[in-house]
């Protein structure tokens, strides 16, 4: 069957939220009892090319990845992907989700991203359907949505663009009116750039400014493009034995980012009603996009995530730091991207400069600690230092500052003798231009010699030898001299290094 | 029947843009050959307690009117209206949209807040409704919300009706719907000074909503179905309706929109009316509409035809600080915030006409003839004329002059025994704020002003009107008799000028 993916392709990308590591981390914060990822079963419900899910693969040998879609082009790109990359443990096929067998083995982890909005409601209903048969009892599933009210900014601008494109059927040429019309707005609305505060003239520029063609084909040019509100969405979980469990970043536009006047009319609006209180949350912030862990009816889903289930995870920092200062009551800072968090507590302090310094590896709670400890010259600590650590380190995830997931994947930490990129990325790059790391971040790589790079790291080759092969592929007039060459392969390794990508 | 509109009543006020006198200058100006307004039949669709209906009827003796609704409630208050006016040319009827027949054609059909909160079938009977009570040349007006910017305010109803949940009780959901929107304001804190549009623009007019009343109606309607003019259109013309224009004359031109924009939108006009209407929209984010239909099978003018101007009445609605007619400097005429600069000789003195007789009605002979007096010329050449009719038609869509179709009963000079508005006397009974013969909106909001009006009913001299008002002047404002006797003869002139005095 020829889908409008077909036609234009769209790029699937590795999205770390949407990954089984993670969706196993938010569900044992939130005491829902899910399956060692390890080992887990995962489907993938429009996996595209397989981007996203052929990644989890490669990182998780012992689990089983099962996908599908709707697009055959889709499909046979990813299963060369899989072929090339040599990956036993995932299978991808041509399906329908209104035909794809429900019987089978039940699955552990099954993921939906950017489909429930996007299909006709008769499949809609399907989709929920086929994962209230297919999910294990503690199963977890990620699905991703449009929801109102924020959506309703959005959608004057798709209705706009879509009345303008009406009758195109080429989709170059649809791309091109859908920004005509967008800009048309933009210059209509008469604004600087400084008072575009507006919902929708945010919308008018991030499609002007930020937004990659194909996906505007697929997003905002969508023929099915149903955004509805959290409630609703619940209730058709319902409907099939599913309950809304919590979502999957809890830290973006969550009840607790909330200011405290605001959070006060919210219990009162809601009580104890968790759906309430998820839906008057979206009142305050607008939202027009989630990304939800679902559960079955019957598991007890806590409110608030639960520290002491850290202890369980791996942790990684994502927040910096000025100057080190672990004595007792003097304040640290941490910051990460948008938001900062300063603690007093020695022993938080020692645990995240650990984490920073050893970024960005995942360390297991314990041996977290244990460096910690170590950092602080002590050999033990007590059960009230270790509860105020987890509370503050789960403090610190709230704010974006520490990540907490669910497994560590094989990655190298420091560029070894004869270097070895992951056995998946060299595939892509054989095959094309976008390479997944085992930390499951995407690097487009556009030139030959980089690319070259990455498939000499089988591990054969030193870094001499390396540099060896790769200099004659400079043509003559551009070739650079060869100290400089030295320094920027240095720089491109530590680059793949750090990104995740050596193993 | 019982409706909501019994339950609780909906505020009705004159429209002056709903009377057949300017949707006759608006079908003439757009190329539709309207019956004259004398003689002419006026049908209202959902005319509440008919109070448009009945200060049309008495300023319009000439001309018959009809209206109907559901409400009995709102019907019987109508007829009571009548009854105190002694009105001859008005009938309201309890009517339903599904049944009610037209004994005979009518030229003008006036449809105000039914077409977007009735059901679709209804809303459907509407439609083939009003196409075949018209006669051939006959015109309707029909208001509706639209689409993009209701969106935005589809996004607070919804909230706040999930806010109300299942209460019934009028009161307690107007309660809870405001509560809502201080809700979100808390939320979405708004600076003092700053410019606000769309949702919070949207978001303030609620919190500031003075009858709580018409929040009920509207903002928590159970049917609100906005509509873009396109589909409003298509709707219309399933019906053998056709496009002739808005209701207001200046969102006819795009003057205020960046001039690149207001370029498109005047190409588009010329050569498909329609669509440039809908670009409008989308161009200033349209978020309700009250469009003309016609059943004459012409195609719709994209542009005011200034020849049809020589056949209206002709007002000012502006002021001006030099008079300079020989220059070549320009002049500039200015109502509100807006102005507009006229050059040519002839135009200056009719505008400056228009400024000093307003806001008397004036045949274009007339206004001519006066205009050639100012600045010494008898005879004008056609291409003369057309200019004037040229300026006067861009004055007119930037809301400086006013056209209409018919002079209203009243008497510019006070008699010897002046009678007031009588449908003005029955508004003080409830409002202190009064309709005039001209349709011009007055405030009274002192007593012995008040006192004045209800006093001039044909009995009283002027020194019975001194003798009746002089002693009960409020002590704290000492005025002696003779200055109270130049402060009336004015405020007489000023009454009769706006078309207050019937005699």
């Amino acid at each position: 069957m020829t889908t409008t993916y077909d036609t234009v392709s769209y790029p699937t990308v590795p999205r770390t939220l949407a990954h089984p590591g993670h969706l196993y981390a938010v569900a044992k914060l939130f005491g829902i009892p899910a399956a060692p990822v390890e080992t887990a079963r995962v489907l993938e419900i429009g996996c595209g090319d397989g981007g996203h899910l052929i990644a989890c693969a490669a990182v998780l040998p012992k689990a089983t990845f099962v996908g599908f879609d709707l697009s055959s082009s889709a499909i046979a790109r990813g299963q060369l992907l899989i072929r090339e990359a040599g990956l036993a443990n995932v299978r991808i096929d041509v399906g329908d989700i209104t035909t794809w067998p429900r019987d089978g083995e039940p699955f552990d982890y099954i993921i939906a991203d950017g489909i429930y909005s996007w299909i006709p409601a008769n499949v809609r209903e399907s989709l929920v359907e086929l994962v209230g048969r297919a999910l294990a009892p503690h199963g977890v599933a990620f699905i991703s949505y449009n929801v109102y009210p924020g959506c309703y900014t959005r959608r004057m601008l798709w209705e706009m663009m879509k009345f303008h494109v009406r009758g195109i059927d080429d989709p170059e040429q649809k791309i091109d009116e859908a920004l005509r019309m967008a800009d048309f707005i933009r210059v209509s609305r008469n604004k600087t750039k400084e008072q575009r505060q507006d919902p929708f003239d945010r919308d008018v520029e991030n499609v002007l400014t930020n937004r990659v063609r194909n996906i505007l084909y697929h997003d905002e040019l969508s023929t099915v493009n149903d955004p509805m509100y959290l409630h609703q969405f619940a209730n058709h979980l319902s409907r099939h034995g599913l309950q809304f469990a919590t979502e999957v970043m809890p830290q973006a536009m969550g009840f607790s980012t909330l200011n405290e006047p605001i959070r006060e009319k919210i219990r009162e609006y809601a009580g104890a009603d968790r759906i309430k209180r998820e839906q008057y949350t979206d009142f305050a912030t607008l939202r027009r996009f989630r990304q939800s862990l679902v559960t079955r009816s019957s598991i007890p889903v806590r409110s608030e995530p639960d520290p002491f289930n850290i202890r369980e995870l791996y942790l990684a920092s994502c927040a910096s730091y000025e100057t080190v200062n672990l004595a007792p009551d003097a304040p640290m800072t941490f910051r990460s991207e948008d938001r900062s968090f300063m603690t007093r507590s020695p022993l938080t302090k020692a645990a995240l400069t650990v984490l920073h310094d050893q970024q960005p590896r995942r360390l297991k709670y314990e041996d977290m600690l244990a460096a910690a400890l170590q950092r602080l010259g002590r050999e033990t600590s007590t059960n009230v230092e270790q509860e105020e650590l987890l509370a503050d380190l789960a403090t610190a995830w709230t704010a974006g500052g520490v990540l907490i997931k669910g497994y560590c994947p094989d990655f190298a930490c420091v560029i070894s003798e004869r270097p070895t990129a992951s056995p998946l990325a060299r595939a892509q790059l054989r095959i094309g231009t976008v390479a997944t790391s085992q930390l499951h971040t995407t690097l487009r790589l556009e030139d030959p010699p980089s690319r070259m790079l990455v498939q000499l790291m089988d591990g054969t080759r030193t870094i001499d030898q390396i540099a060896a092969a790769l200099y004659p592929m400079f043509p003559v007039e551009h070739r650079p001299p060869i100290d400089q060459f030295r320094g920027e392969l240095e720089r491109n390794l530590q680059m793949l290094l750090r990104a995740g990508f050596l193993i | 029947m019982t409706t909501s509109y019994d339950r609780v009543e909906y505020p009705t006020m004159p429209r002056s843009l709903g009377h057949p006198g300017h949707m006759h200058a608006m079908a003439r100006m757009f190329g539709v050959n309207a019956a004259p307004v004398q003689g002419s039949r006026t049908l209202e669709i959902g005319c509440g307690d008919g109070v448009h209906l009945a200060s049309c009827a008495y300023s319009t003796p000439d001309a018959q009117f009809i209206g109907f609704d559901l409400s009995r409630e709102a019907i019987s208050r109508g007829q009571n209206l009548i009854q105190r006016l002694g009105l001859k040319n008005l009938s309201l009827q309890v009517g339903d949209i599904m049944t009610w027949e037209a004994d005979a054609p009518f030229d003008y059909i006036f449809v105000h807040g039914v077409y977007s909160w009735i059901p679709a079938p209804v809303r459907d009977a509407l439609m083939a409704l009003v196409a075949r009570s018209l006669s051939t040349h006959g015109v309707a007006c029909i208001s509706y919300n639209a689409y993009p910017a209701s969106y935005t305010r589809q996004m607070l109803w919804e909230m706040m009706k999930y806010h109300i949940g299942d209460r019934t009780d009028p009161e307690e959901m107007i309660e809870k719907a405001l509560e809502l929107a201080r809700f979100i304001r808390l939320c979405r804190p708004v600076a003092p000074g700053e410019e606000m549009d769309l949702f919070d623009n949207d978001l303030d007019i609620v919190l500031n909503k003075q009858i709580r009343s018409v929040l009920y109606h509207d903002e928590l309607a159970p049917i609100n179905q906005p509509f873009y003019f396109h589909e409003f259109m298509d709707h219309a013309r399933q019906h053998g309706l056709r496009f002739v224009s808005e209701l207001e004359p200046h969102v006819m031109v795009s003057a205020d929109l960046p001039p690149q924009i207001d370029q498109l939108l005047r190409t588009l006009s010329q050569v498909n009316p329609e669509r440039r209407e809908q670009y409008y929209d989308f161009a200033c984010l349209r978020r309700f509409r009250q469009t003309i239909v016609a059943r004459e099978p012409h195609e719709p003018k994209g542009t005011p035809d200034p020849n049809a101007l020589r056949d209206l009445l002709i007002s000012g609605n502006c002021g001006t600080d030099t008079i300079d007619f020989h220059s070549d400097q320009p002049m500039t005429f200015a109502a509100g915030t807006t102005a507009v600069q006229v050059s040519g000789t002839l135009a200056k003195a009719a505008m400056v006409v228009l400024v000093e007789s307003r806001p008397r009605r004036l045949t274009f002979q007339e206004l001519l003839t006066a205009a050639g007096t100012k600045i010494g010329q008898s005879n004008f050449s056609e291409s003369e004329i057309l200019e004037l009719a040229k300026d006067l038609v861009i004055a007119w869509t930037s809301g400086l002059v006013i056209l209409k179709g018919h002079r209203p009963h009243y008497v510019s000079t006070v008699s010897s025994r002046p009678v007031s508005s009588l449908f003005a006397r029955d508004q003080l009974r409830s409002s202190s704020s009064v309709t005039s013969q001209l349709h011009l909106s007055m405030r009274f909001d002192d007593a012995p002003g008040r006192k004045l009006l209800e006093l001039l009913d044909g009995t009283r001299t002027f020194d019975d009107l001194v003798r009746a008002i002089y002693p009960t002047l409020p002590a704290d404002r000492p005025m002696t008799e003779s200055e109270f006797r130049v402060g009336l003869k004015r405020n007489l002139e000023m009454l009769a000028l706006s078309g207050l005095l019937v005699a």
